[in-house]
């Protein structure tokens, strides 16, 4: 599905409003604004430091902001404990580093946070588990350990532990800049999966081909402010700001 | 602005409050000396902190191990005095006027800080005695200043039996000038310690007894452990030491650390408010952080 940009159809899942962070004098968000329809897939991208990754950590309390306001699903995202929590469960994260329990099974990784934290049956969770194993293709991996998987196999195992605790929107924050060059694609390739189920998604990313493939709005951040966005074709093919076009020249020529 | 954070207190250092006390207070019994010759001070101790705001104090039990006290006292004394440890924090938190919880310390049982010298088959009967010796008297266990995993995961052993809940506290490389990623003593990667956290079911993980300078990152870690594992109902705390930074050595703790002169209340005030803005929710103080360190945690989080 693709949504006007600037104007999504219902009320956003994801509602993000004059958002500004600090560090100490750095200023590392300017007055962020954007919203996230449900079953849209955003794709944040910029060169290092623009805040991209601070803005996905702040949209499910990994970092706080210093004025602004995040509405998740209706829930405003504070630091107090019950937002956090319900926020927590509504979102979804997969990070660079894969973060797998290394003593545990890739399904004893999956089944362990919705047992503990959502009080699933075992049973239960065992059956979610696989089903999510299926989605990213592991299933026969299973009862292995984390240990005996490649990287992007390790990746897709975070990605389906992840949706065992059924998101409503996932956060990928450059998910596959910690693999080997032979791995990346198996791991966007499982995201474009997920993102054709109708999952909603933000993630950041430095692949081009990915992004314009699967986005349906691509946002464009340098110095802590998003600085365009608009659909791949006029991220891609009609920049309007040298800012854009300088970046593009970098990341698609190499420079 | 977002809403103050729900944050709660810890005390602080022990050994060092009862020095500044008078009580008695040398190597190598350190902080179990007051308990054997002059429990008063501890009492005394625990009361201090819990006016200044502590809402959670921990049994002075750090000393009670046979290469602090000795081989024969721990044998006949351990139990004795790990339980004297626990009736002396539990009559303090009783006498306060509001509700104060008391955690048993489970501290390193050979050296603090040297992972290399854990020994596995000698660590459970030791902590087998302060278990006994704590557990009628305590709310939860706080595992504190482990330098592995490996040390860890038997402490948590020997602590399950009781079935009280698990508090687990790392000690992280802090060596003058350190960069790069967080660490426990043994080299560990932080997000290696959390996921073993999170398998072994404790309720909290948390950082102590190293400089605040290393503590940021390793919240910052944890927590994206605890999310990226949907393991949210675990909590993440910081109690920072207040030690002149030294630099990396593999030479045995020598002595009494000396203490640096700029951790001033308001100083570890800003250290703990940036703790708490990674998603810390337990905060207190180690070695050097007295009662108004605590004060000022209480005066800005409560």
């Amino acid at each position: 599905m693709s949504t006007q940009p600037t104007t999504p159809l219902r009320q956003p899942l994801v509602a993000v409003a004059q958002l500004n962070k600090w560090y100490g004098t750095a200023h590392v968000l300017r007055n962020v604004s954007l919203d996230v329809a449900a079953h849209e897939r955003v794709i944040v991208c910029g060169p290092s430091g623009s805040g991209k990754s601070t803005l996905l950590r702040c949209l499910n309390g990994l970092e706080l902001h210093d004025s602004g306001r995040i509405v998740i699903e209706g829930t405003e995202l504070t630091r107090t404990a019950s937002a956090l929590s319900v926020v927590r469960r509504e979102v979804g994260m997969v990070f660079q580093s894969f973060n797998l329990f290394p003593h545990m099974t890739v399904l004893e990784n999956c089944t362990l946070a919705p047992i503990r934290v959502r009080k699933l049956a075992q049973g239960e969770a065992k059956e979610l588990a696989m089903t999510y194993l299926a989605r990213v293709q592991l299933s026969a991996h299973a009862h292995k350990y984390p240990s005996e998987l490649s990287g992007g196999e390790q990746q897709r195992v975070a990605i389906a532990r992840a949706l065992c605790m059924t998101p409503k929107v996932m956060l990928f924050d450059e998910p596959t800049s910690a693999l080997d060059p032979e791995m990346i694609k198996e791991v966007l390739d499982i995201i474009i999966g997920l993102a054709d189920t109708g999952m909603t998604m933000i993630c950041v990313t430095h692949e081009m081909g990915f992004a314009r493939r699967a986005a349906d709005r691509i946002v464009f951040m340098d110095r802590g402010e998003i600085v365009e966005q608009g659909t791949p074709d006029q991220i891609f093919d009609s920049p309007s700001t040298d800012r854009l076009k300088v970046f593009l020249s970098r990341i698609l020529h190499g420079q | 602005m977002p809403e103050a954070p729900t944050v709660t207190i810890l005390d602080g250092g022990m050994g060092r409050q009862l020095s500044r006390m008078g009580a008695p207070f040398r190597l190598p019994e350190w902080s179990a000396l007051a308990l054997i010759e002059a429990p008063q001070f501890v009492r005394e101790a625990h009361a201090a902190f819990i006016h200044a705001g502590a809402q959670i104090i921990t049994t002075n039990s750090y000393g009670l191990a046979p290469s602090r006290i000795g081989e024969g006292r721990f044998t006949q004394d351990g139990r004795r005095l790990a339980d004297l440890s626990g009736r002396l924090a539990r009559a303090a938190a009783a006498s306060a006027a509001t509700r104060v919880w008391v955690a048993g310390s489970l501290p390193p049982v050979f050296e603090s800080y040297r992972p290399e010298l854990f020994d596995v088959d000698r660590a459970p009967a030791i902590l087998d005695v302060l278990v006994a010796g704590l557990a009628p008297h305590v709310d939860h266990w706080l595992i504190e200043t482990q330098s592995s995993t490996a040390e860890a995961a038997v402490a948590i052993a020997a602590a399950s039996r009781s079935g009280l809940p698990i508090w687990l506290s790392y000690t992280l490389r802090d060596e003058a000038g350190r960069l790069g990623p967080p660490e426990l003593r043994s080299g560990e990667t932080v997000e290696r310690a959390v996921a073993f956290a999170i398998e072994h079911r404790v309720q909290a993980v948390l950082f102590n007894c190293s400089q605040p300078e290393v503590m940021d990152a390793a919240v910052r870690a944890a927590l994206a452990v605890l999310v990226a594992g949907g393991s949210l109902d675990l909590r993440v705390g910081v109690y920072a030491n207040a030690f002149v930074p030294e630099p990396l050595s593999d030479e045995p703790y020598a002595g009494i650390s000396a203490l640096r002169d700029d951790l001033t209340p308001d100083a570890y005030l800003e250290w703990a408010s940036l703790w708490v803005r990674s998603g810390a929710t337990i905060i207190g103080g180690c070695c050097g952080i007295g009662p108004e360190h605590i004060t000022a945690l209480r005066d800005r989080f409560r």
